[in-house]
C-alpha cells in the first residue's frame, strides 16, 4: 500500500485492536476449556490439575493466534473501510481500489481522499479505532467464561488437595472388592470358601460351620444362629467367626436323654438315598430308630427314630434297617437346625460332582465322611 | 478526455445552474437538485404532484437556464401520436410535383415538457417511448435522430384519476427518476406569493448550454465506484425483486414486480453526478441511499398487501435500504438522515 506513512497510525491501531480481541477470545476459550476439564476432574475425582492448566493455556494461545491470523488481522481494504467510517464517504476505499489509475479524475480523487484523511484529528482516530473493539455483551460473556474457568480450576485443585469434598459421581472411590472372611476359633471348622473376595454388593458363596465331636455350633459372631450362611449384597469387608461350644457327656445332658420312640419312620423305597422322616417324639427320649428297611449295601436306608432335643430323631438305618445309634452332635447343629438338611445339600452336591466324573473336593469328602463317622 | 479544467468547470456550472433556478423556483430544493442530476446524467424525469406546485414552471426554467430549445406538449385524451412526433404532409415542390415533406412535431426539441402525460391514450404515450430511450423518432419507416441533449420532463397529477391512462411499466421504466413534488412549506409559500405579486416574469438566465451539459455528463461518467459500493447499488436493485436471491423481506411482502436493470444503470449514473455535485470524486453509500427513492419508486409494482396496508413504494425502499445496509455492515452514520426519517415515519404509521 502506497501512502504507508498516512495509514500507519490506522494500521497500528487496528492491529492493536485485533491483538486485543484475539487475546480476549483466546482467554475465553482457555477459560472454557479449563472450566470443562476442571469440572470433569472435580466430578470424577481425577487428579489432573496441572493437565487442566496446561491444556487451558495451550488452547488459549492456539485460539488467540488462529483468531488473529484468520479472523482479526486487518487487511488494507478493511483499514480503508474503517477510515471511511469516520465520515469519509468511501473516499479511502475508492482510492485504495484505484491506486494505480492515472486518469485526472483518479488523481483528483486520491488528492481529495488524502486531504480528508489528513484532516482527521487524533481524538477522532482514537475514538474510531479503539484498542478494545469488542461489544459490551461479548465482553461480559467472555469475562464470565474466564472467571468460571478460573473458579472451577481452583475448586478442582482444592478438591484434589483434599480441602474440598469430591462428589465422586462415578463411584471411583468405591472399593473394587469386598473381603469376606469366615473364621473359627475352636471346636469346629468351616466348610466352603472361608476367605472370599467378591464384587461390592454381590453375594458370598455358601459356607457351613461344622462342629467337631463333642462340640456344638452356637452362633456366628454377628449373631446369626444358622450354621450355613451366604451373605447377600455385601458392600463392606466382613469378618465373622463361628462360635462352638463344648458339650458335656451325653448321659449328663438332659437335652439328649435316651427315650423311646413311639413313632415309626417312613421309608419310601423310591427315595433310597435320603429319606427324611419326621415323627413326633417325646422330648428327651432318644431311642431306637424306627424300623427301616434300608438298602444294606449302601447303608442309605433311613430309619426314623425319635430323639433329640426337639423330638426329631434321626435314625440311620444301616443295612439291616436297625435303628441308628445317636451321637450327641449329629442331630442338631445349633440346637435348632436339623443336621440332615445341611448334609443333604452337600450330599447332593457331592453326588453331582461324582456323577460328572470330577474329583470330590477334600472338604466336602471330609464333611460327608465326618457325618457318617459321627453316626 | 476529461481534464482538470472540466472538473473545475463542473462545480462552477452546477453552482450557476442552482443560482439561476432559485431565482424563479422557490423551495423544492430536492426536486430541483434531482432534476438537474437526471439531466446531467441524461435521464428523463417524471414529476408527480398536485396542480400548482410549480412543476411546469420548473421545467420552463430549466429550459431557459440550460439555454436549450423547449417544447411543451399538453397531453389530452384526443392527442394523437402524430401530434407528438410530427407527420409527413404533401407539399408541392418547385416543379409543381406533390412530395411528402416531414413536418417535425414538438418532440423535436431538446427539452420536452410532457404536461399531464397520463391524460393521453396509451397509443400517444407510447409515441414517446422510442424518443425517450433511443433518442430517435421513426415516422413512416424513416428514423430521425433527436438533437442532443434530449430530455423528457413529464408531469402527472396523482389525484385526478378520472379520464387518465396510467403509464404502462415499459414507459415508466424509461424515466430515470420519478420525483414527488410536495406542497411548499409555509415559508416557501410566503416567498412564492410575495415574489409573484411583484412580477410573474421568469427572470432566470442561461447558466450553461447544451454542449457544456454534455461535457458535464462525460466528466461525471469518469467517476469511480468502489466494488463494494457497486455491490451495494446492485443489491439494492435486486432486493426489490420478491423472487431474487437477495430479495428483501419488504419486497417479498409488498412488491409484485421489482426494478429492471435500467434501475441499476440509472442509480450508478445519477450517483456519479450527485457525488461530483457534492464535491466528491467517488460514489458513496449515501449517494445511493438518497437516489434509491427517485430511481426505484416507480419501477416497483406493488402487491395487494401494500395497498391494503397503505405501504407506499417509498416505505418499501426505506425498509430495503435498512435491510441491505445491515447486510453490508454499514453503521448508522453511513445511512442518511432521510432514511432514518422515513423509517421513523413508517414506524409511526404502523
Amino acid at each position: 500500500m502506497k501512502n504507508n506513512q498516512l495509514f500507519k497510525v490506522y494500521k497500528k491501531r487496528m492491529t492493536l485492536s485485533a491483538v486485543v480481541s484475539s487475546i480476549c477470545l483466546g482467554l475465553a476459550a482457555g477459560g472454557l476449556t479449563a472450566f470443562i476439564l476442571a469440572l470433569v476432574a472435580f466430578l470424577f475425582s481425577i487428579d489432573m490439575l496441572w493437565v487442566t492448566i496446561g491444556v487451558a493455556i495451550g488452547v488459549a494461545v492456539v485460539v488467540a493466534v488462529l483468531l488473529y491470523l484468520f479472523k482479526f488481522r486487518p487487511t488494507d481494504r478493511e483499514i480503508m473501510r474503517r477510515i471511511d467510517r469516520m465520515g469519509l464517504e468511501e473516499r479511502a476505499v475508492t482510492m485504495y481500489e484505484y491506486m494505480d489509475e492515472t486518469s485526472v479524475i483518479a488523481k483528483l480523487q486520491r488528492e481529495d481522499a488524502v486531504k480528508r484523511i489528513e484532516s482527521v484529528d487524533n481524538e477522532k482516530i482514537k475514538k474510531s479505532f479503539p484498542a478494545f473493539n469488542l461489544k459490551k455483551g461479548t465482553a461480559i460473556v467472555l469475562s464470565v467464561v474466564l472467571v468460571l474457568g478460573l473458579g472451577m480450576t481452583v475448586v478442582s485443585g482444592l478438591s484434589q488437595a483434599g480441602l474440598l469434598p469430591s462428589p465422586d459421581i462415578d463411584g471411583s472411590n468405591k472399593k473394587l472388592f469386598v473381603s469376606v472372611s469366615y473364621q473359627v476359633e475352636e471346636g469346629g471348622e468351616i466348610l466352603g470358601e472361608t476367605d472370599q473376595l467378591i464384587d461390592p454388593g454381590a453375594d458370598t458363596t455358601p459356607v457351613v460351620a461344622v462342629a467337631e465331636d463333642g462340640w456344638v455350633f452356637v452362633r456366628w459372631s454377628d449373631g446369626n444362629r444358622m450354621p450355613d450362611r451366604s451373605d447377600v449384597g455385601v458392600n463392606e469387608d466382613l469378618v465373622v467367626t463361628a462360635i462352638f461350644e463344648e458339650l458335656d457327656t451325653g448321659e449328663d445332658d438332659p437335652d439328649i436323654d435316651e427315650g423311646a420312640s413311639d413313632s415309626e419312620g417312613d421309608y419310601d423305597p423310591n427315595i433310597p438315598e435320603s429319606n427324611e422322616s419326621e415323627g413326633a417324639g417325646n422330648q428327651g427320649e432318644g431311642g431306637d430308630g424306627g424300623e427301616g428297611n434300608g438298602d444294606g449295601s449302601t447303608g442309605e436306608g433311613s430309619g426314623s427314630g425319635q430323639g433329640g432335643q426337639e423330638g426329631q430323631g434321626n435314625g440311620n438305618g444301616q443295612g439291616d434297617g436297625a435303628g441308628g445309634s445317636w451321637s450327641s452332635n449329629n442331630w442338631v447343629i445349633d440346637g435348632e437346625t436339623d443336621y440332615r438338611d445341611v448334609f443333604e445339600m452337600y450330599y447332593d452336591m457331592a453326588m453331582e460332582i461324582i456323577n460328572s466324573g470330577e474329583e470330590l473336593p477334600p472338604e466336602l469328602k471330609a464333611f460327608i465322611e465326618g457325618y457318617f463317622g459321627s453316626l | 478526455m476529461v481534464t482538470e479544467q472540466n472538473v473545475q468547470q463542473f462545480s462552477k456550472q452546477c453552482e450557476n445552474i442552482f443560482t439561476q433556478i432559485r431565482r424563479d423556483v422557490i423551495g423544492q430544493n430536492d426536486v430541483v437538485e434531482n432534476t438537474i442530476i437526471a439531466m446531467i446524467a441524461g435521464g428523463n424525469v417524471l414529476l408527480e404532484g398536485v396542480p400548482g406546485v410549480g412543476k411546469t414552471r420548473l421545467v420552463r426554467t430549466l429550459g431557459r437556464v440550460f439555454d436549450l430549445p423547449f417544447s411543451r406538449i399538453q397531453f389530452t385524451p384526443d392527442l394523437m401520436p402524430a401530434d407528438v412526433t410530427g407527420t409527413n404532409i404533401i407539399e408541392k415542390d418547385d416543379k409543381g410535383n406533390s412530395v411528402y415533406n416531414f413536418q417535425p412535431g414538438p418532440i423535436f426539441s431538446n427539452i420536452i415538457l410532457a404536461d399531464e402525460i397520463n391524460r393521453a391514450t396509451p397509443k400517444t404515450q407510447s409515441a414517446l417511448l422510442e424518443a425517450m430511450q433511443e433518442h430517435t423518432v421513426t415516422v413512416m419507416g424513416v428514423s430521425r435522430k433527436m438533437a442532443e441533449p434530449f430530455f423528457v420532463l413529464a408531469t402527472q397529477n396523482p389525484v385526478e384519476q378520472d379520464g387518465t391512462y396510467p403509464l404502462p411499466e415499459a414507459q415508466m421504466d424509461r424515466f430515470m427518476f420519478k420525483l414527488l413534488v410536495p406542497n411548499p412549506s409555509l415559508d416557501e409559500l410566503k416567498a412564492i406569493v410575495t415574489m409573484t405579486q411583484k412580477t410573474m416574469a421568469e427572470v432566470a438566465e442561461p447558466a450553461c448550454n447544451g454542449e457544456q451539459l454534455l461535457e458535464m455528463r462525460t466528466t461525471a461518467n469518469q467517476l469511480f465506484v468502489a466494488d463494494e459500493v457497486l455491490d451495494y447499488a446492485m443489491t439494492l436493485c435486486s432486493a426489490t425483486h420478491p423472487d431474487s436471491q437477495c430479495a428483501s423481506q419488504a419486497a417479498k411482502k409488498y412488491v409484485r414486480l421489482g426494478a429492471s436493470p435500467r434501475a441499476g444503470q440509472a442509480l450508478i449514473s445519477a450517483a456519479k453526478v450527485r457525488a461530483l455535485i457534492k464535491g466528491r470524486f467517488n460514489v458513496s453509500f449515501e449517494d445511493l441511499n438518497v437516489l434509491a427513492y427517485p430511481v426505484l419508486r416507480h419501477r416497483m409494482k406493488m402487491s395487494f398487501e401494500s395497498v391494503a396496508e397503505r405501504i407506499t413504494p417509498d416505505d418499501v425502499i426505506t425498509m430495503i435500504i435498512d435491510e441491505v445496509s445491515k447486510k453490508f455492515n454499514l453503521t448508522k452514520s453511513e445511512n442518511i438522515e432521510k432514511t432514518e426519517e422515513k423509517k421513523s415515519k413508517f414506524g409511526k404509521k404502523k
